[in-house]
């Protein structure tokens, strides 16, 4: 074996391994596409390996006592707080919690519309440090709706929509999660 | 700017309140100053963008109650003179005549504000170029997945109805905070109309039959000309007549014509004598049978649970013409204990039904789960491919790879399993469950691991 080939052969391997790896192709969704309709794109993400969110001891109360909300809002801040609330349009009531102590409980009158639905979704599906890949691979949805916010007081913003969402990051973190279960989106 | 205007306006509002009241008891020039105000509020547009929805319910209320003083006075005065008569009869009117007109303002003000909200939704999308693609393309992305969408097609038409409706839901979001003043401010409305109805006796068509609940007139042609479609709940108050505290909740349901409701799920408890102020349900129109159902003394069954018993009401209407000031909300009794009781909750636990609730029959069989736990420091997910839930009588059997473990039901959706080393719940939902885990561990029995999780059917 020439040096030449001790040289190529272990560059051959390594090539082939990046590209079964689809190393090349692990690009950020936020920062490879311009604004507008992405259609026909694969996640690179495991569905079976992605992080969750633990309900707390109030959410999990919540959750038994009240059922899954029908649509839900989450925030995470700069300080990686989490604060959510929790929509029970039927029945007329939002439940805030921050960092999974419930903060405030509001009674509203009930959402009565054949077009709202219920969302497929779960608040616990959703934890600060999911990537837009992570989402889609959670969701099986190969598209999405892409617009860049740069207005003098947010830089770096991006607005995705998708079957049944709405999501915010804020250089490439997950910022704001809301569900709108509306069409097929819902149940 | 805007946010100056609304500064002072909140200032105005502010000084007026107190105004108001010693204007209860004394008949001043201040008093016209509130009709004053609803006049600049309806006339030419001089306050558009200015007023919010809660102003204009705030201006109504004052100018409302500045009007229902002088139409008492006048009142007292009317058969005296034909000249009396011609000026009750004429403000009686003129009260009708402006609160209709600040009711189409609100309305007005109430449409602007939901189309600022999908503004700014629109706003934020500034480096857009064509911001009609982005309206016709994004709720059809949120309703049916980005890839329903045929770009060819983004400039040619998309479903209005849709669009309007992904405005609506935005525009949900505010109603919490102007529930409030819509109430009052319909209530007012709502209310003069009947008063002018049994007071005014040149205008009154009144055959006798009808009768005032609430303060409003059981005629169903009465005051609906002052109603807005929009609104259509009513708060019921429930009074108990009996001697034990009782939760009330909705059995049958059917939507009032014209309208569209599902059964409201929402329940209230309500305590024996005089009602209790947070017995009220919010309802759409309809007519109802509730449920009753109250606590017996213990364990009468020897089951382990708390023991029940229900009944039911009469068939209820809930018309337009119910009040929709929770004040003068109508009124249904129910009496528990029940005359003749069912045993057993409203909604089927603790009677030994054999009904499998949706969330239950959605889970009945055998299914691949996906499941992720965590105990509060390791979240684990893990697919199972077979879990089988039996239910019945009471009980769920659980099986998990070949092992069965029987679960006792203890609430809606809710079952639970418990031994001296572990106690487990499931509360089931149409998606799969929630699971609660605790075992005890170590020599001394005193540790636990504590998790909790969620399992979604595949």
């Amino acid at each position: 074996m020439t040096k030449k080939l001790q040289i190529l052969i272990p560059l051959f391997l390594l090539i082939m391994l990046t590209l079964s790896c689809n190393l090349p192709y692990r690009t950020n969704p936020l920062t490879a596409y311009s604004d507008g309709l992405i259609q026909n794109y694969v996640s690179r993400s495991d569905p079976n390996n992605l992080p969750s969110y633990t309900l707390s001891v109030d959410q999990t109360m919540v959750m038994n006592e009240t059922g899954f909300p029908d649509r839900f809002t989450i925030q995470f801040d700069r300080n990686a707080d989490r604060t959510e609330i929790w929509y029970y349009d039927q029945m007329g009531l939002n439940i805030s919690f921050k960092n999974g102590s419930e903060i405030s409980r509001v009674e509203t009158n009930p959402v009565l519309s054949e077009a709202l639905g219920s969302t497929y979704y779960l608040p616990q599906n959703f934890t600060k440090n999911y990537s837009l890949d992570d989402i889609l691979a959670l969701t099986s949805e190969t598209g999405f709706y892409l617009e860049t916010i740069q207005n003098g007081i947010i830089e770096n913003g991006k607005l995705v929509f998708i079957k049944g969402f709405s999501l915010f990051f804020i250089d490439n973190q997950l910022r704001y999660v809301e569900t709108i279960p509306i069409g097929n989106a819902g149940q | 700017m805007k946010v100056a205007k609304k500064v002072i306006l909140l200032c105005l509002i502010l000084l007026i309140l107190p105004v108001s009241v010693a204007f209860a008891e004394t008949n001043t020039e201040e008093d016209d100053f509130y009709v004053k105000l609803a006049i600049m509020a309806t006339t030419n547009n001089r306050m558009d963008g200015v007023l919010s929805t809660g102003d204009y319910a705030a201006i109504a209320n004052l100018a409302n109650e500045v009007i229902e003083k002088k139409l008492n006075q006048l009142k007292n005065t009317k058969d005296l003179d034909y000249d009396s008569q011609l000026a009750y009869d004429g403000l009686a009117q003129y009260r009708v005549d402006l609160m209709n007109a600040l009711l189409k303002k609100y309305n007005q003000r109430k449409k602007q504000e939901a189309r600022d909200i999908l503004d700014t939704i629109i706003q934020i999308s500034s480096t857009i170029e064509d911001k009609n693609d982005a309206v016709k393309t994004i709720p059809q992305v949120i309703s049916d997945g980005a890839d329903s969408v045929n770009p060819s097609n983004l400039s040619t038409g998309y479903s209005d109805d849709l669009f309007a409706f992904a405005k609506d839901i935005h525009f949900d979001q505010s109603i919490d905070q102007t529930d409030l003043a819509i109430d009052t401010f319909v209530a007012n409305i709502v209310d003069s109309t009947a008063v002018i109805d049994t007071q005014n006796e040149n205008q009154s068509d009144n055959d006798g039959s009808s009768i005032i609940i609430g303060g409003v007139s059981s005629d169903p042609n009465a005051s609906q000309n002052v109603l807005s479609d929009e609104i259509d709940l009513r708060p019921v108050k429930f009074v108990n007549t009996g001697s034990e505290s009782a939760t009330v909740m909705v059995s049958e349901f059917s939507s009032a014509p014209g309208y569209s409701a599902s059964m409201p799920m929402a329940s209230t408890v309500v305590f024996p004598g005089q009602s209790n102020s947070s017995a009220i349900l919010n309802l759409p129109l309809g007519t109802y049978v509730f449920c009753f159902e109250w606590e017996l003394d213990g364990d009468i069954d020897g089951d382990d649970y708390i023991d029940y018993k229900h009944g039911f009401t009469s068939p209820f209407t809930l018309n337009i013409n119910h009040s929709e000031d929770p004040s003068l909300a109508v009124q249904v009794s129910i009496s528990a204990p029940a005359t003749n009781p069912t045993n057993g909750r409203c909604r089927g636990e603790n009677n030994a039904s054999t009904e499998l609730t949706p969330e239950e029959q959605a889970n009945q069989g055998t299914y691949a789960y996906y499941v992720t736990e965590s105990d509060g420091n390791t979240d684990i997910s893990e697919i199972f491919n077979s879990v089988t839930f039996n239910f019945g009588n009471g009980k769920v059997n659980v099986t998990i790879e070949g092992e069965t473990m029987p679960f006792a039901k203890a609430g809606l959706n809710h079952y639970i399993y418990s031994d001296t080393e572990l106690e487990m719940s499931f509360t089931f939902t149409m998606d799969g469950f929630l699971y609660t885990y605790k075992a005890e561990w170590g020599y001394d029995g005193i540790e636990y691991v504590l998790s909790n999780g969620t399992g979604i059917r595949q």
